[in-house]
C-alpha cells in the first residue's frame, strides 16, 4: 500500500477519530492534538499495517494507546477495582420492585431518558469501562476487535462491558430519582 | 436468582436463571456459541420473568447505541491542517 492510498483510506476515519478523541479528552484542542498524533504515528508505522486488515480498528488502537500514554500517566488505573457492587445493580429490578407505586414498566422508564442523559452517563463511567462502551456500543467494533484495540483478552472486554452496562443502569436510576421519574 | 417458578413442569434440564443473568449481554451481542444459544433461548421461552428481563436489557443496549452516540462535533479546519502536517512530517525519511 502506497502512502497515498493509505492517506485516502485513513482520512475517511477522521470524523469518528475526532469525535472519540473529544470524548476521551473532553477538550477540542487536546482532541486535535491527539488525532494529529494518531496520523503521525500511523504514517510512521505504515509498514506495520497489513493491507486487507481492519484499518479503522488499527487507527483506533493507536488512538487509545496514545491517549493512555499521554493523558492517563498520572492516573494509575483507578478504574479496575472497586466496582464489584455494580454487578448487582439492576434498573429493571429497581423499577420492577416498585411497580405498584409507579405507572411505568421497567422498559417504559427507558423511554423517558434523553440523549443527553445517556451521553452523560457514558461520560461518567470510569475510563476503562467507558472505552469499552465507546468501542463496542458506539463505534460498533466486535468484542474481538475491541480486545485487539485495548490489548486485553476478550473475557476482560466482556466483563468490563457487563459492569459498564450495570453501572450505566445505576447512573440512570440516579437521574430518574433526581428528575422525579420515580419516587 | 429465585424469581423462577417453572417447577410444576419438568424444566430441570433448563439452565438456571443465574446463568441467563450472567450471559444476557453475550446473548444480546451475539457472542454465545450455538449450544449456549440454544440453552439460553429455551430458558427464556419458558421463563417469563427472564424473558421480561432480557427484553429490558435488549432495549437498554439498543438505547445506549442509539442515544449514546457522540455529539456531532464539527471537524475544525485547523485539524485538517494538522493532519496534513503530520502526514508530511512522517512521510519524510
Amino acid at each position: 500500500m502506497t502512502p497515498k492510498e493509505f492517506e485516502g483510506q485513513a482520512l475517511q476515519h477522521t470524523e469518528s477519530l475526532y469525535n472519540t478523541a473529544m470524548r476521551l479528552t473532553r477538550n477540542p484542542s487536546d482532541a486535535e492534538d491527539l488525532v494529529q498524533e494518531v496520523f503521525y504515528k500511523a504514517f510512521r508505522s505504515l509498514s506495520q499495517f497489513e493491507p486487507g486488515t481492519n484499518m479503522r480498528a488499527w487507527l483506533f488502537k493507536i488512538l487509545i494507546n496514545t491517549h493512555i500514554s499521554q493523558y492517563r500517566k498520572s492516573s494509575k488505573d483507578p478504574t479496575v477495582g472497586g466496582y464489584d457492587d455494580v454487578e448487582e445493580f439492576s434498573l429493571y429490578n429497581q423499577v420492577h420492585n416498585r411497580a405498584s407505586s409507579l405507572s411505568d414498566t421497567p422498559a417504559g422508564i427507558l423511554d423517558k431518558f434523553l440523549e443527553e442523559d445517556i451521553r452523560n452517563a457514558i461520560d461518567k463511567l470510569p475510563e476503562q469501562f467507558r472505552d469499552v462502551v465507546m468501542l463496542v456500543d458506539i463505534e460498533g467494533f466486535s468484542y474481538k476487535e475491541a480486545s485487539d484495540i485495548l490489548n486485553t483478552p476478550v473475557g476482560t472486554v466482556m466483563s468490563r462491558l457487563f459492569r459498564s452496562r450495570k453501572l450505566l443502569q445505576k447512573y440512570l436510576w440516579e437521574y430518574a430519582v433526581e428528575y422525579g421519574l420515580v419516587k | 436468582m429465585s424469581h423462577c417458578n417453572h417447577g410444576q413442569d419438568d424444566h430441570s434440564h433448563l439452565i438456571p436463571c443465574s446463568e441467563v443473568l450472567s450471559k444476557v449481554y453475550a446473548f444480546i451481542d451475539g457472542q454465545l456459541d450455538v449450544r449456549e444459544l440454544e440453552g439460553f433461548q429455551e430458558h427464556i421461552r419458558l421463563c417469563l420473568p427472564c424473558q421480561e428481563l432480557v427484553k429490558f436489557e435488549e432495549k437498554l443496549v439498543e438505547m445506549i447505541k442509539k442515544k449514546g452516540c457522540h455529539q456531532k462535533n464539527e471537524i475544525p479546519s485547523t485539524l485538517m491542517d494538522k493532519i496534513k502536517q503530520a502526514i508530511d512530517v512522517s512521510s519524510k525519511p
